[in-house]
Formats: C-alpha cells, structure tokens, sequence
C-alpha cells in the first residue's frame, strides 16, 4: 500500500492507546511489560484482519498467541478457560480487530468517515513479515497488532 | 419492572457480553432477544408485535443484510415500532456518523470499547435504575 500522510509515531501511539483501552474495558487484561515494536510473532496464532475505508483506508491485524486467545475469549465471555472452544478464540479475535481498528481511526481521524468490513479470523502462521509489528505481552501470550493504511483517493 | 430487550449485532460474542453487562448491572430483563442484522432484528419484531412491546433496542451499525442505520431508519417509519428507544454500540464512533445517527433517531450511543459502567448509564437513562440484584461478576 502507499504511504500515508500519517506519521508512523502517532500511528504507533494511537495503536497502543487503542490496545490498552480495548484489553482493560473488555478483556479486564493489562500488559506485564510495556509494548516494543518488532516483527511479526512467530509460530502459530489467532489472528484477525479488519479492512477499513472513508478517509483512510487499510487494514489492521491483530495476532493472538501463547495462551492469549484462550484467556481473553474467557474474559471477554465471562466463562472459565476450559469452557473456550477453538470457534470462540476465533469471534474473539475478529471481535478484537473490529474494537481495535474503530478506537485506533478515531484517534487518527475523529472527523473523518470510517466504514470497517467484517474482520476475517483464521488459526495459522502469520503474515506480514515485512510490517512493524506493535507486541504486548500478557500474562498468558502476547497480543500483537499492525496498521496499514493510505489516504483515500 | 422487568425489561424486554432485543440486542442486534453479528457478533455472537459481541452479544454475548452485552448479555453479560446488563445481567451483572442488576437491569432485571425478562427476556432478551437476540439478531444478528438489522433484517432479523425487524422480523422478529413484528412477529413479536402481539407480545409485550420491546422497551430498548441495542443495535451495532456496521452488519450485513441491513445495518443499523437502515434499521433505525426502518423504526422510525413503522408506526408500531418507532417509540421504541435504540442505543447503538458500535466501533463506528467518528463524530460525524454519531451526529448522523442522533438525527435519524438513535437515543443515545455506546462506542465500543467500553467499560460496563458506560452501557449501565446509559440503560439507566432510559429504562430507570437498575433494581434486580446483579447477576455475577466480572
């Protein structure tokens, strides 16, 4: 994608306002350690992809791993970790990229328009290699989120 | 007196935790109906227009078949169901689409994500304090 207008600071610091927001109000769940930027997580993860457009457009991801998905679902669902099935971890995660991508673009765009499709989830190695990846480590896992996105035409 | 209310959204866990929220702020509903677009959510409710009258509608914008916007838009045009209250909770918070979403007749809106206490406010706002005993915790 082109680049944007938008500095990649204030992408990242949105990004990270965004996750702490989402994690504390609807998973009860705070990071142990402060967020750093890296690649992408290794091995296998819960992850989602919401595409977005108005006056920006692009796609944020998010990527759940360790034993991440299963503890937020469980939070998120108010019901213990055993009862999480693997369809759960999976609507948690697309629930997740959802929350992320609207409380990051308000940030970035609290005039603007904003319509987010449906965010796909999927179970798998993750992509993006070439992207930064904001990483924040939980007390189960990690949670790991990138922001792509380009002005409108 | 005990609520009847319809939770629309097509993210069954998006669903699920506003099932829980209400429970655990003491809202006593007697019952909650669930649909996962604004079609369904339609549907449901002329099929239920013999029933007891829904007291509150919690919609989600963004969702396919028909959104929340039509929905409301869809409300407000049916004389049987337009004096029902809708609050919408959604991600799609930018100032302008919650100005929009006022004038067609949303009662009030939730920006997700929220904290508990936010959805509480605003139910209380509309329906009367919570009365019931809350329903667990978080």
């Amino acid at each position: 994608m082109a680049e944007t207008r938008l500095e990649p600071a204030l992408m990242r610091r949105a990004l990270e306002e965004a996750a702490l927001e989402v994690l504390e109000t609807m998973c009860f769940e705070y990071p142990v350690d402060e967020a750093r930027e890296d690649g992408p997580p290794e091995g296998e993860v819960t992850g989602a992809v919401a595409r977005f457009e108005g006056s920006l457009r692009g796609e944020l991801r998010v990527a759940l791993s360790g034993g991440a998905p299963r503890r937020l679902a469980a939070a998120f669902l108010g019901i213990d970790e055993e009862e999480v099935r693997a369809q759960d971890e999976l609507l948690m995660a697309a629930e997740l990229a959802n929350m992320l991508c609207g409380a990051t673009m308000s940030r970035l765009e609290p005039q603007g328009r904003l319509r987010i499709a449906a965010p796909e989830a999927s179970h798998g190695r993750c992509g993006c290699t070439e992207r930064s990846w904001v990483r924040f480590p939980l007390e189960q896992g990690e949670m790991a989120v990138t922001l792509c996105c380009e002005e409108e035409a | 007196m005990p609520s009847r209310l319809m939770i629309v959204d097509d993210s069954p866990v998006m669903r699920a935790f506003v099932k829980r929220t209400i429970a655990v702020a003491g809202f006593p509903a007697s019952e909650i109906l669930e649909a996962s677009n604004g079609r369904e959510a339609l549907d449901k409710l002329r099929a239920a227009a013999a029933q007891p009258p829904v007291d509150l509608i919690l919609t989600d914008i963004n969702m396919p078949v028909m959104d929340g916007e039509q929905l409301i838009s869809e409300l407000k045009a049916d004389a049987a169901l337009r004096s029902i209250p809708v609050v919408v909770v959604s991600t799609d918070s930018t100032e302008k689409r919650v100005g929009a979403l006022l004038k067609l007749g949303a009662s009030d809106y939730v920006r997700k994500p929220f904290p508990p206490e936010r959805l509480s406010e605003v139910l209380s706002a509309l329906l009367g304090p919570p009365g019931g005993s809350p329903g667990g915790e978080f």
